[in-house]
């Protein structure tokens, strides 16, 4: 498996492609944030052929690029939502093992920083959109919905192992081991957040 | 990318180093000659380094010069006296290393990750580092005056007597960093992020 990392500079997103070897021309494209020059450049300099789209979550700056891509490298569109960016999609659903033109994908659906959010795992590679980030996870509404993202993240993708590599949506890649060690926002979890949380509110008066 | 078959060793979990299906640590010495050889010959050639899991290796006054390293991972390695300058590396790990001496001027490095190492009298001089990952690191007497680090990550760190002069900081992350003794001069840190910062006195 080959990984291509991407930065497009509309919307700062990280695209990626990845490849299924040294002689297996398929290709599928994680996040079409755009289809710049530096995509095609990949694309084309390798001799690639895109077999599909794997959209992590429906926001404007990771899935601007798919009526590009739709023109110029047609190909299905995997998603949570049946429609993205106007176009329908095959849609996905929690943890899945897909079978996308002979790459074996574990789908995860980890809700939080959205509704839609997915996390894909090829190989011993993750690909975490905006869930999890070097450092720190996604942005929520609400305290109490960061608070459910960083059980479902220790639920779904902290129970990998330590070598398994993080590609994010932003910023740079890592390693769970890293997260698990570093992970600002995972550490003051452990500390800060109450488990009352997690509770029903109705409990409080029930208890009284 | 690197090979994502898992040491045979029991217990172990490292990634083997090809061909073999052992980790580096757990290949016979004469494998581990092998792979050391392989790699030495690629480097002389300065040719392109790609795919290749050493871990655990242990690295003295190698020539990475003008070399291009790509999709390999060094973790928990020791480089001590290595000259990467000018070199082009890409999805490369070198997480939990240790740098000694080593040199990485003019490196033009994406996708990377050093984080969790100990760098020490290691000079980064007019590189550029973009969306590299350094978080967790242990950096003392270090110089990354000239570079360009935009959306790198220094949170966690531990940055003592470094120079960060003259570099671009757009987007770059010290968060919940001890920094002491360090210069930003000539560079924007209103650009980089700062929050949760610890001060050591």
């Amino acid at each position: 498996m080959k990984v291509f990392c991407h930065f497009c500079d509309i919307g700062q997103v990280n695209t990626y492609v990845v490849t299924a070897g040294e002689r297996d021309c398929r290709a599928i494209v994680i996040d079409p944030g755009d289809l710049d020059g530096g995509l095609i450049d990949i694309i084309e300099s390798y001799g690639l052929e895109v077999a599909a789209l794997l959209v992590t979550h429906d926001h404007e700056q990771h899935v601007a690029g798919i009526g590009k891509y739709m023109k110029v490298y047609p190909c299905p569109v995997y998603a949570y939502r049946s429609k993205v960016m106007g176009y329908g999609t095959r849609v996905l659903r929690e943890t899945m093992r897909l079978d996308i033109e002979g790459f074996q994908v574990d789908v995860l659906h980890v809700p939080g920083h959205s509704d839609d959010s997915l996390v894909y795992v090829i190989g011993n590679a993750m690909f975490t959109g905006d869930t999890l980030a070097a450092g720190r996870v996604s942005s929520t509404s609400s305290m109490s919905g960061k608070a459910r993202l960083i059980r479902s993240i220790n639920a779904k993708i902290m129970t990998y192992d330590d070598n398994y590599l993080v590609f994010p949506g932003h910023g740079c890649p890592t390693k769970i081991r890293i997260e698990r060690m570093l992970n600002h926002d995972l550490l003051e979890s452990e500390v800060s957040l109450s488990e009352d949380l997690f509770q029903d509110p109705m409990d409080t008066f029930r208890h009284a | 990318m690197f090979d994502s078959k898992i040491c045979s060793y029991r217990d172990c979990r490292s990634y083997v180093s090809a061909p073999y299906d052992t980790c580096f640590h757990h290949s016979s010495i004469e494998e581990r000659t092998i792979i050391l050889d392989s790699l030495r010959r690629t480097l002389e050639r300065k040719g392109l380094v790609k795919d290749v899991s050493i871990i655990g290796g242990d690295f003295e006054g190698l020539d990475v010069r003008d070399t291009s390293i790509r999709g390999s991972n060094f973790s928990f390695s020791t480089f001590r006296e290595c000259d990467f300058s000018s070199s082009r590396v890409s999805t490369c790990f070198f997480d939990m290393c240790v740098f000694i001496r080593c040199r990485f001027d003019d490196i033009h490095a994406r996708y990377s990750v050093f984080s969790g190492s100990n760098m020490r009298h290691c000079t980064f001089c007019g590189s550029t580092m973009v969306s590299c990952n350094f978080m967790g690191l242990d950096s003392t007497h270090n110089d990354f005056s000239g570079s360009d680090l935009y959306f790198s990550n220094f949170s966690m760190s531990r940055i003592i007597d470094t120079s960060f002069e003259d570099c671009n900081l757009r987007r770059v992350n010290f968060r919940a960093s001890a920094i002491r003794d360090t210069s930003f001069l000539y560079s924007n840190p209103e650009e980089a992020f700062f929050q949760n910062e610890e001060a050591l006195s």
